[in-house]
């Protein structure tokens, strides 16, 4: 055989190897098996100011002593000096996949007027489960029925919102009741047994607290995706 | 001479590498036919395809479209965040005002909070907060029951009573959280129950944001009701509510996650 013809034989198939090893290496990977992703969500005290007042550690109804409970009472504003104060969702949420971020949930606001005024948001995971509810007690909300997102990361996410109001004032059943003695948020979680309590942190009526600071959450959950 | 035989060798070279990048080109072009993905789909973050096998989500109604919102009755809720178009339509959908079944309802106080002075029965002088639980009312005309519904969690949360001084209730509420189940809340959910006893029993009032559409009147406990049928009835994502005054006394029932047949059933026992 004519060595240069063997040379051009031996290029040309060269080059097609060469050409054909790119593809070989940039496949995709075969078929994930099903992974799984742990999220935990973190919900922080709701009055406006980041450094707010405790008005009322643990407790179902601020009566002295308090009655058991999960529930927070905080200063927001005053019903005569500082009347209708904002009350912020604030959230701080994980997911373990580095690659995931935004929202792990959403929270839809509902408006609940029953001995007093209150408002729920409603906490659902984006596949659609229930993930309960944390509720805020002597408020009200303009925009009954509007969801937001509630945000993950692997670097934890803030998410903040405004859902309403503390009242400046209250239904008769709730003053004559006793549960309402002036302008305050009442703040608390349902009782699905989803919800852990940070019962450390919070024990001092009187004090203020920085509730934007990381460990002071007030209530969180957590839960595992498998997909 | 030299420079002959190294002219041959050059244009020899120089027709192997020609060679050779026709043959790269046509590897390439043969191993693209087997199809590999474009650069930017390896490292793109994926959602989540499909939901956890926490629960079994009830069969859903065949086909149709929801006549107030134009979304399908059967939504596909393998895809992440299927449900916000719903909650988002729903939220836009107009508040029912007006008296059916024997009773007004207003979305909020309609005359602010001195209008809803006369919603419940007033005492001359009251009990302190948490002096009653619902056990101490469970033989009073607003006691409330732990509704049988599949997944309920059978402590209430969020209970206060309104008691006279006397130790009559006037006005209880409590609420009910679902764990995911198919017989209930297929997704999970709540339910919240108020009750009193009316300010005025001849015109009874509540305050309750139900969407107009998804109102009618039904028959609830042997006697008229209210009914806001959820927006996925069979599915059981969204609001719904069964508002009645059985013997003077306001109820208010609103759900979350449940569906139109488990709701009908708690109220059903509610209102006994």
């Amino acid at each position: 055989m004519n060595p240069r013809v063997l040379v051009y034989a031996v290029a040309l198939a060269g080059g097609f190897w060469l050409g054909h090893l790119p593809l070989v290496l940039d496949r995709p990977p075969a078929p994930a098996a099903a992974a799984s992703e742990s999220v935990t969500l973190r919900i922080h005290p709701g009055p406006e100011q980041s450094f707010a007042a405790l008005t009322c550690s643990w407790h179902a109804a601020c009566t002295n002593p308090p009655s058991a409970g999960s529930a927070l009472d905080w200063a927001n504003g005053h019903d005569s000096w500082a009347p209708d104060r904002p009350i912020l969702w604030r959230s701080r949420g994980f997911r373990s996949n580095p690659d995931q971020f935004g929202a792990i949930a959403t929270g839809q606001i509902i408006q609940a007027d029953g001995v007093c005024a209150a408002l729920r948001v409603a906490v659902v995971d984006v596949f659609g489960f229930s993930k309960g509810y944390i509720s805020y007690v002597h408020s009200r909300t303009w925009t009954p029925g509007w969801q937001f997102s509630i945000n993950g990361s692997s670097s934890w996410q803030w998410s903040i919102e405004q859902i309403g109001f503390s009242w400046s004032t209250e239904f008769p059943s709730c003053v004559a009741g006793g549960y309402w003695t002036g302008q305050h948020l009442h703040q608390d979680r349902d009782v699905t047994g989803w919800w852990a309590v940070n019962w450390a942190s919070f024990t001092s009526a009187g004090v203020s607290y920085a509730i934007s600071s990381p460990e002071n959450w007030q209530y969180q959950q957590s839960w595992t995706w498998s997909y | 001479m030299t420079m002959s035989r190294a002219r041959v060798v050059m244009g020899a070279a120089l027709v192997a590498l020609v060679l050779g990048a026709a043959g790269f080109a046509l590897g390439r072009q043969v191993g693209g036919e087997e199809g590999s993905p474009p650069a930017a789909a390896a490292g793109t973050p994926s959602a989540p395809a499909a939901t956890p096998a926490a629960a079994a989500p009830t069969a859903t109604p065949a086909g149709g479209v929801d006549p107030y919102t134009g979304l399908p009755l059967e939504p596909d809720t393998t895809k992440p965040l299927w449900y916000v178009p719903y909650s988002e339509a729903e939220s836009r959908l107009p508040l029912f005002e007006g008296t059916l079944a024997g009773v007004r309802i207003e979305p909020s106080p309609a005359d602010g909070v001195d209008g809803a002075s006369s919603r419940i029965a007033p005492c001359a002088s009251y009990l302190p907060p948490g002096s009653r639980s619902l056990a101490d009312i469970a033989d009073s005309p607003v006691a409330i029951r732990t509704p049988g519904i599949p997944g309920v969690v059978a402590q209430p949360g969020e209970v206060r009573v309104v008691a006279c001084a006397d130790g009559r209730a006037v006005a209880a509420e409590a609420t009910f959280s679902l764990l995911p189940h198919p017989g209930g809340a297929p997704r999970g959910g709540d339910l919240w129950v108020f009750r009193y006893l009316a300010g005025d029993p001849s015109k009874p009032v509540a305050h309750v944001q139900l969407r107009a559409p998804r109102v009618r009147e039904a028959r609830v406990g042997g006697g008229p009701a209210v009914l806001a049928v959820p927006p996925l009835p069979r599915i059981g994502f969204g609001p719904g509510a069964v508002v009645a005054v059985p013997d003077g006394v306001v109820t208010v029932i609103t759900s979350q996650g449940l569906t139109e047949e488990a709701l009908l059933a708690a109220a059903e026992e509610l209102l006994k």
